[in-house]
């Protein structure tokens, strides 16, 4: 029955979230997903407990995945919709050369972090000891520990400059890097975290005892470098101090660059296929007032691809995404 | 009255909430404590956003309330019975709900004395300016080419919901008064829906920022309205305004208890308590997008609940063995257990109600006279694993 | 020497999990997964104790992150009165202890347990002090 078939495309958080919702409605979900693995980018990610939880929120990653142990949901890892024909209530989807009949499509296709190389005066790729936010999460993932003592965090890469087309703030980068640095030095006493920032993002409930941790144990310094270079200890960053406006050096071993979050480079070719509009900033356009809804009828958004999100977050929009799908079917039949 | 649904609260999240739900085909009560739906978005049309939108927003929600029920000039007194079969007791009557979404938002309450400062005709919070600007005529009168500084990050520091609220006004402020506006905060909170655009929009129609840094701001009443005093560079700037702006405290609002403790980041817009759910800035510090989204979540949340209401028994009393000790009753953290009289045993006994429980096991491992038993992982097992007999 | 961790489903198991996919899982130690690791008697562990298991491990999530409110922090409790009941009985009372985990934390509970092991084996087999 086309009317109760949902097709997802992306399986990372928003779109996981979104699919198990739908399956507990009584909906036939397929989960389309790009990689062999689902979880997305999160399932990635470290979890940034110091010796308490910091409400990052990568659990909730897992979580998914447990939920989906036990949901039925078809899975189709390793492909990507190829075709999209006809409306609302009646779409025929081409995935991997099957043609799957569907009433709606949920889009949770995620975002690309900003690309470091497009700061070249910061070192990224260049100079030993640069790394992006992403690269040191997998790198705790895996290892759990980093081989320095002075780590520094550069935030706003890529974000809140019309300039780059990125005229908005990213969200998730300040909370991530007071939480790594908060969690870094947690595990590794001795380890001096420095964070360069334009303007905190702490306000959220869920950072409320982070920001105030990171104010004690975290060296906060207003004002963002543009250049770092390999020095004779490392690597030197030159910043100006913002309150007595003084150009300052200093070295660290490990400089972090804080990405922030880009609409996927593929994003306005999903469009076209799909039908949808971009916004500004080229994510997928919602309603005004209407987050979960695309500009066509029975095409619902879920997660970072319709703007910058963190996981808790993501995930409550792909449940909201269900719930509109949910209803939105139940208008067109009647039921 | 029997519903399925009992949403607390008629604001943004409550709004999308019950109407989410209602389009899922649920039997849904709206209750507030106001006249009419809206919350902040009909009280204060310019503190969640455009005015203009705000109401936009507001009518395309009320339009497409359709059969839904709405209580008006209700408050939450009492909250009895469990999950799937919750009684409400409420100002002027009584609901039967099987599950509760409080979106009950936040109580603002102005605090001058935080800013060091009596309260005074050109003082106001937030909201009152918000409710001022509502009414044009009066607006203008008051403040036309007036100097106003707003003050945030006292009463509530590190608040999105109200740096974006201060934000929205500070730009209707300029563009519709003519006034002359100054910013005194904390790192700007821009993480939110079109709020870093909204921010340099606000700062080239001419609001003038000044940050925190180490050295506090201070603001001291100064002929009729106020002086406030910052550090731009280390030297001293000495703004003088007719009008101060403030923020506001802000706790939310409860009017039931959902269970111990503050909610893990796992639970969502889940409560402890099964059937309960939250939605909105009671639980989180949301802009309008984000409470919107927020009740939609929770509306999913709640209607999966309802679906999956089985009354499994997860864990079961032996009442025979069971010492009356309320060691159980203390340590769930769902309110599931309660001393009750039992039939088999004919005396007193705990007994679990299995549709709060969720079968973690703190009882049973707690219960000194071992007659909990877990069903999914009772003693036996845990002890054949370990080669041990009980 | 046999060593048990008593792991919660919703962290530790899944972070065992993820230290045996990558090949960082140290060997020897035995596992009993329980829902909460508020489920965790004290019974239990004496039980594996008096068995003949030189060291017991109780495994649950970090603080503020428990999906059951607090069983984590009565767990922990619950270890710490074992603890002070074993050190009066006269047995070391590092045989028992309690880690917090987290499900995208497997190398950090790789090392509690490989510190956990250490101590237990600097303790002998598990012969009265």
């Amino acid at each position: 029955m086309t009317d109760r078939g949902v097709l997802v495309l992306g399986g990372g958080v928003a779109g996981l979230a979104a699919a198990l919702s739908l399956a507990c409605m009584g909906f036939e979900v397929t989960v389309v997903e790009r990689e062999r693995a689902l979880g997305g980018r999160a399932a990635g990610y470290a979890c940034k407990a110091t010796d308490r939880c910091l409400h990052c929120g990568v659990c909730l990653v897992s979580d998914l995945q447990d939920e989906l142990a036990s949901a039925t949901v078809n899975l189709r890892t390793g492909a990507v919709l190829e075709e999209l024909a006809g409306q609302a209530g009646d779409f025929r989807a081409t995935v991997a050369g099957t043609v799957l009949k569907v009433g709606a499509v949920v889009v949770a296709t995620g975002m690309d972090p900003a690309p470091a190389t497009g700061w070249p005066d910061l070192g990224y790729g260049r100079r030993e000891g640069v790394l992006t936010a992403s690269e040191l999460e997998s790198r705790l993932r895996r290892e759990g520990v980093v081989d320095a003592r002075r780590v520094a965090f550069v935030q706003c890469v890529g974000s809140r400059n019309p300039a780059w087309g990125r005229g908005y703030c990213s969200e998730v980068c300040c909370p991530y890097a007071l939480r790594l640095g908060l969690s870094l030095i947690a595990q590794q006493p001795g380890l001096e975290v420095t964070v360069f920032y334009n303007d905190l993002q702490t306000g959220g409930s869920d950072l409320a005892g982070v920001y105030e941790q990171a104010g004690r144990k975290l060296r906060l310094l207003q004002g963002v470098p543009a250049r770092a270079e390999a020095g004779p200890d490392g690597i030197e960053v030159r910043y100006e101090s913002v309150p007595d406006a003084v150009l300052r050096r200093e070295s660290f071993d490990l400089l972090v660059l804080s990405t922030g979050i880009w609409p996927r480079a593929d994003a306005a070719a999903l469009a076209r296929l799909l039908g949808i509009n971009l916004d500004a900033s080229g994510f997928y356009a919602a309603r005004p007032g209407e987050s979960w809804r695309s500009s066509r009828p029975g095409i619902y958004l879920a997660g970072c691809c319709q703007k910058p999100r963190g996981i808790a977050a993501s995930v409550a929009h792909g449940r909201a995404a269900a719930a509109a799908v949910a209803a939105g079917r139940l208008e067109v039949t009647g039921v | 009255m029997k519903v399925e649904v009992t949403v607390a609260g008629a604001g943004p999240s409550g709004l999308s909430c019950a109407l989410a739900l209602a389009g899922l085909g649920r039997r849904v009560a709206l209750v507030d404590d106001g006249p009419a739906p809206g919350g902040t978005l009909r009280v204060c049309p310019g503190y969640l956003g455009p005015a203009g939108a705000s109401a936009q927003l507001l009518a395309t929600m009320q339009e497409s309330l359709g059969p839904l029920e709405f209580m008006a000039g209700e408050t939450l007194r009492d909250l009895t019975g469990g999950p799937g079969d919750y009684r409400l007791q409420l100002t002027g009557r009584q609901l039967e709900t099987r599950a509760l979404v409080l979106a009950t938002g936040l109580d603002l309450v102005v605090q001058p004395a935080d800013h060091g400062l009596t309260p005074g005709y050109n003082l106001l919070s937030l909201t009152a300016l918000a409710g001022l600007l509502a009414s044009p005529a009066q607006a203008v009168a008051r403040l036309r080419g007036r100097r106003v500084a707003f003050r945030l990050d006292v009463s509530a520091p590190d608040s999105r919901r109200q740096h974006a609220a201060a934000l929205h006004l500070a730009a209707a402020l300029r563009r519709d008064s003519a006034a002359e506006v100054f910013w005194f905060g904390r790192d700007l909170k821009v993480a939110g829906d079109g709020l870093d655009e909204l921010y340099r929009e606000t700062r080239d129609l001419g609001v003038t920022f000044f940050k925190d840094t180490g050295r506090p701001v201070v603001a001291t009443p100064h002929a009729g309205g106020y002086q406030l005093q910052a550090w731009v560079d280390e030297l001293p700037v000495v703004v003088p305004a007719e009008l101060m702006v403030v923020d506001e405290r802000q706790t939310p609002r409860l009017p039931v208890a959902t269970g111990p403790g503050r909610s893990s980041v796992r639970l969502q817009q889940r409560s402890p308590r099964p059937g309960i759910f939250l939605a909105g800035s009671v639980r989180a510090d949301l802009e309008l997008a984000g409470c919107l989204a927020d009740g939609r979540a929770a509306a999913a949340s709640a209607e999966i609940f309802l679906r999956s209401l089985t009354g499994e028994v997860r864990a079961e009393v032996d009442a025979a063995n069971c010492a009356r000790c309320l060691t159980c009753v203390r340590l769930c953290a769902h309110q599931a257990i309660a001393v009750a009289f039992s039939r088999e045993s004919g005396r007193d006994a705990a007994q679990v109600d299995p549709r709060a429980c969720r079968g973690c096991g703190v009882c049973a491992a707690a219960c000194p006279a071992v007659a909990i038993k877990l069903v999914a992982c009772p003693d036996e097992e845990i002890f054949r694993r370990l080669g041990v007999t009980a | 020497m046999r060593l048990l961790a008593f792991v919660c489903e919703r962290s530790a198991a899944r972070a065992v999990e993820e230290a045996r996919k990558t090949g960082s899982w140290p060997d020897g130690l035995e596992l009993v997964t329980v829902p909460c690791s508020g489920r965790v008697d004290v019974l239990h562990i004496t039980g594996a104790l008096t068995r003949g298991y030189a060291g017991v491990l109780v495994v649950g999530c970090f603080e503020e992150a428990c999906e059951f409110v607090q069983g984590n922090l009565v767990a922990r409790r619950r270890v710490d009165y074992l603890r002070q009941l074993l050190a009066q009985a006269g047995v070391q009372a590092d045989r028992v202890r309690f880690e917090f985990a987290s499900p995208a934390g497997a190398p950090r509970l790789v090392r509690a347990v490989r510190e956990m092991t250490e101590a237990v084996q600097a303790l002998g087999k598990g012969e009265r002090a």
